[in-house]
């Protein structure tokens, strides 16, 4: 993995066959979010990210070549200070409860192997191509699609995948480590794991679309066990003026720890959200049912983000489990990108 | 390992600061231009990107005396251009420019010629129905191609950004859309002219 980070780097800050400046077709965002998540009585959690979001383009003299998208954040996280009364909980990507790690989130090259975008080659930390939640950037922010550790596994992956977009659709299928953030080799019971996923559907930005997604492996989880995952989706996105309507139906095996590794499971997600004619502010109401083998369990989630002044993002978002019922969680952030 | 990755970011955090950058979203969520650029030049065959600050205070300043009015904020940061090539020759260019709509950002993608006239445009982003007409519609579609900025001017009524009603001859609910892609017809010429000069001027020398 080091390796394959150095290598992007170096491509990112040197390769380049058309112009003499070295930064040349190059964006870059600092990005800085602080986070508060509260789960029933329980004190509250505190993230930190902070991180850069660089773009570069590589082209020759008549073509644009390949793609590089470069995410490196560092994470921190406090749980409960001391002086609370309670001990603190653990977020499973750390290790204490003051502690900080490295997240990739998009780390890769994507290389054009076709002119017309029909073909290319991605190769890196990836977003794992599946479901609803792919064609639409929830990277950092308080908006989410019930894709978290139990439902997929992974946000995204270390792997290759071929991509591309024609009349109107696109789609990804890749071949993914099944490690999530870390590049880890075995489980404790020397297995390999793998993870394969692919979508296709229409362009994000279409006003109607339709995409359909599949998924298996077997994932590696915080504690180096195996855990198998299989998942058909079908999901679908309609927008009328500044509204959205968002919906998606999940059905395969497995779900959370090893202990639900052969568990059936079905998930319908829905989601209605409304922005204002400028954009800088977006509320949403997303429902979500899901059973796993016999067990039913419901949740309504309400959040809001909006942007005071240009470059600042508060946002929040709370969580109703309404059946079987249990706590609440809330989530608040703040967010500056540079 | 965790220590030297924590370095070079701290460097690289260093180094990056300073540089404004006007999108909310992260680059992950920047699209491939394939299907607009290639539905705009049937017979292109390759494109080239190239990336202009339009926040230098120069590039800035001058826009703002051409256009007559400041870009939004929103409106700065760094944009693409897209040169279009077939087999190897530069035939066109592909400018995408967001303007504010009734129902949210209306993004159009602008094809022109190397002399800066409007050939063609396509909406990459646009949740108003006033899209179809300016997309089936062929006396509507013409009111911009082949138009260059002096011709865009001309349709503009005196003191004003919006088209002269007297010489737009469609039905009036479809009137504030028209002056939606008007100005940002005349945006699109204007920012390509000035934030590409150098570029511009090479391609045309090939």
């Amino acid at each position: 993995m080091r390796m394959l980070i150095a290598t992007l780097f170096w491509i990112f800050v040197f390769c380049d066959y058309s112009y003499s400046n070295p930064f040349s077709n190059f964006r870059h965002t600092l990005d800085l979010s602080v986070r508060t998540v509260k789960a029933g009585d329980n004190d509250p959690m505190q993230l930190a990210f902070l991180g850069l979001d660089l773009h570069r383009v590589i082209s020759s003299s008549s073509e644009d070549r390949a793609t590089l998208t470069l995410q490196p954040y560092v994470a921190f996280v406090r749980n409960g200070p001391s002086g609370w009364d309670s001990p603190p909980q653990k977020h499973p990507m750390f290790d204490g409860s003051n502690d900080w790690s490295m997240q990739w989130r998009n780390f890769n090259a994507n290389i054009k192997i076709k002119q017309d975008g029909s073909l290319n080659l991605r190769l890196g930390h990836i977003e794992v191509p599946f479901g609803i939640e792919y064609p639409i950037d929830t990277n950092g922010r308080a908006l989410d699609y019930a894709h978290g550790a139990n439902f997929v596994g992974i946000k995204a992956d270390w792997g290759v995948s071929l991509n591309g977009i024609k009349r109107g659709y696109e789609y990804e299928v890749a071949l993914l480590r099944g490690s999530g953030n870390g590049y880890a080799g075995e489980s404790v019971d020397r297995e390999t794991p793998y993870f394969i996923s692919g979508r296709l559907g229409a362009s994000s930005n279409a006003d109607f679309g339709v995409g359909l997604s599949a998924l298996r492996g077997n994932l590696l989880t915080p504690s180096r066990e195996i855990v198998e995952r299989s998942r058909f989706a079908l999901d679908s996105q309609y927008y009328y003026r500044n509204l959205g309507f968002l919906g998606e139906i999940s059905v395969g095996r497995g779900y959370g720890g090893p202990l639900s590794d052969q568990a059936d499971f079905l998930q319908l997600f829905s989601e209605m959200h409304w922005k204002s004619p400028k954009e800088t502010s977006q509320v949403w109401l997303q429902l979500v049912h899901r059973s796993i083998d016999a067990e039913a369990s419901r949740e309504i989630r309400t959040g809001v983000a909006w942007v005071p002044i240009h470059k600042v993002t508060l946002s929040g978002r709370l969580t109703r489990k309404t059946h079987p019922k249990s706590e609440n969680n809330i989530l608040v952030q703040l967010r500056y990108r540079y | 390992m965790k220590i030297t990755i924590l370095s070079a970011l701290a460097v690289s955090l260093v180094l990056a600061s300073g540089n404004a950058n006007a999108l909310d979203q992260a680059f992950c969520a920047l699209r491939d231009p394939s299907t607009e650029i290639y539905a705009l030049f049937p017979t292109g065959n390759s494109y080239k990107s190239i990336v202009r600050d339009l926040s230098e205070k120069e590039v800035r300043d001058k826009i703002a005396e051409e256009l007559g009015i400041p870009l939004h904020f929103s409106e700065l940061g760094k944009h693409t251009l897209y040169v279009v090539y077939e087999d190897k020759n530069p035939i066109g260019l592909v400018h995408a420019r967001p303007e504010l709509g009734k129902w949210g950002i209306v993004e159009v993608a602008w094809a022109m010629d190397l002399e800066l006239n409007l050939i063609d445009f396509s909406f990459v982003r646009c949740r108003d129905k006033s899209k179809k007409v300016f997309q089936e519609d062929v006396k509507a579609r013409a009111l911009f191609q082949g138009a260059d900025l002096e011709r865009l001017r001309h349709y503009m009524a005196p003191g004003s950004y919006a088209f002269n009603k007297e010489m737009l001859h469609l039905e009036a609910d479809l009137h504030r859309f028209a002056d939606l892609l008007l100005i940002n017809a005349v945006k699109t010429l204007i920012v390509t002219r000035i934030a590409w000069q150098e570029d511009l001027v090479k391609l045309t020398r090939q």
